[in-house]
């Protein structure tokens, strides 16, 4: 994977299950919600952000090293595989 | 029931733990103080019996076969506690009772009574396979046992599983062997459960902090995130996945300039 890429949020993992930035952007734009893609890219990452800084606390990470795992779980795509996975399972009732 | 009102009383005397209390015990308990094994298991022992009562609302369940399960389960789980891995006691705790008290439970349903008929039938598909197997020297199938006791294949099917005997895991695992040094089935069967519950803390954990980030999202995040994952069911539905009304406001400024 490209690391400039992968630094910049735009990694796309296969295994996510869901839509491409340029695909929700649409969809938000035909529901009446004008947005970029890198708008949508922001909102996720800033989703993405605290839904680690949660898991960070959960795993008790030091309070002066939160910020910086965040950053690099969010870019991380096995950290966003790791959340679709256990979302769909939630979804389904198994947690 | 007049011993376990002692029991009871006696489980009131001992006061909860705090957390540090609890991890101070369990780093004695790993160096084989007594003791403190001892004291975590009174402390917790009201914990045992409440999930015992839980459970001993269903019919046919005997309270105090109950108490004594959970009391075991307690027990393992103060004996496997490991506290460097941050879970509270009786988080932990709770998933051993809870393991316990099911399987004495699952234990007593297999020894359901079948009404007598359905027993006359299990024993005339034991008798029909052995007189098949003497006849033609192969075992018969499920649908030929039904065929010739004139029954359904799937009706026979379940009977048959239901009422397959159950092996105690404290018998010896060798015919031959002397009973009382002989390792017994629990000794040589591999066990799971301490990595699957394990495993399941973890998981469950980690959906804990992914709901309280969850709940920290603003609508329009969640939104996104949801038809990223490929959660969301229908992008359509603005009344589940609204926008704020701050974002709302800034996109009909937007449109108003437009």
């Amino acid at each position: 994977m490209n690391s400039e890429t992968f630094q910049h949020g735009y990694a796309t993992s296969a295994n996510l299950g869901g839509a491409g930035y340029v695909e929700i952007a649409n969809r938000l734009a035909a529901d009446g919600d004008p947005i970029s893609m890198s708008s949508v890219r922001n909102f996720y990452l800033s989703g993405l952000r605290k839904i680690a800084h949660e898991v960070c606390l959960t795993q008790g990470v030091d309070k002066r090293e939160i910020c910086e795992t965040v950053d690099k779980m969010v870019f991380d795509p096995r950290f966003q595989e790791s959340i679709s996975s256990t979302l769909n399972s939630m979804s389904m009732g198994d947690l | 029931m007049s011993d376990m009102n002692s029991l009871f009383r006696e489980v009131g005397r001992f006061p909860l733990l705090t957390r540090e209390e609890e991890v101070s015990l369990a780093q004695k308990i790993e160096n084989g103080d007594k003791d403190s094994r001892d004291r975590m298991i009174q402390s917790n022992m009201r914990l045992a019996i409440s999930i015992a009562r839980k459970y001993s609302r269903t019919p046919g369940v005997d309270f105090d076969d109950l108490v004594q399960e959970s009391t075991i389960g307690l027990i393992r789980a103060v004996d496997r506690f490991d506290w460097r891995r941050g879970f509270k006691f009786s988080t932990y705790a709770t998933w051993w009772i809870k393991q316990a008290v099911r399987q004495i439970m699952n234990m007593q349903a297999s020894s359901i009574r079948f009404p007598a008929g359905v027993n006359a039938l299990i024993w005339r598909a034991r008798r029909a396979s052995i007189e098949f197997s003497q006849e033609f020297g192969v075992q018969p199938t499920l649908a030929e046992i039904a065929d010739i006791l004139k029954v359904d294949v799937k009706s026979l099917n379940v009977l048959m599983q239901t009422s397959r005997y159950t092996m105690s895991l404290d018998s010896p695992a060798m015919n031959n062997s002397d009973e009382d040094s002989s390792p017994t089935l629990a000794d040589v069967i591999p066990g799971t459960s301490d990595v699957e519950i394990n495993e399941m803390m973890d998981r469950e954990r980690f959906a804990s902090a992914i709901r309280r980030g969850f709940s920290k999202l603003t609508d329009r995040e969640e939104k996104i995130i949801r038809l990223r994952f490929g959660l969301s069911e229908d992008p359509n539905d603005h009344i589940n996945y609204p926008i704020t009304h701050d974002e709302l406001s800034a996109l009909q400024a937007k449109k108003e300039k437009v």
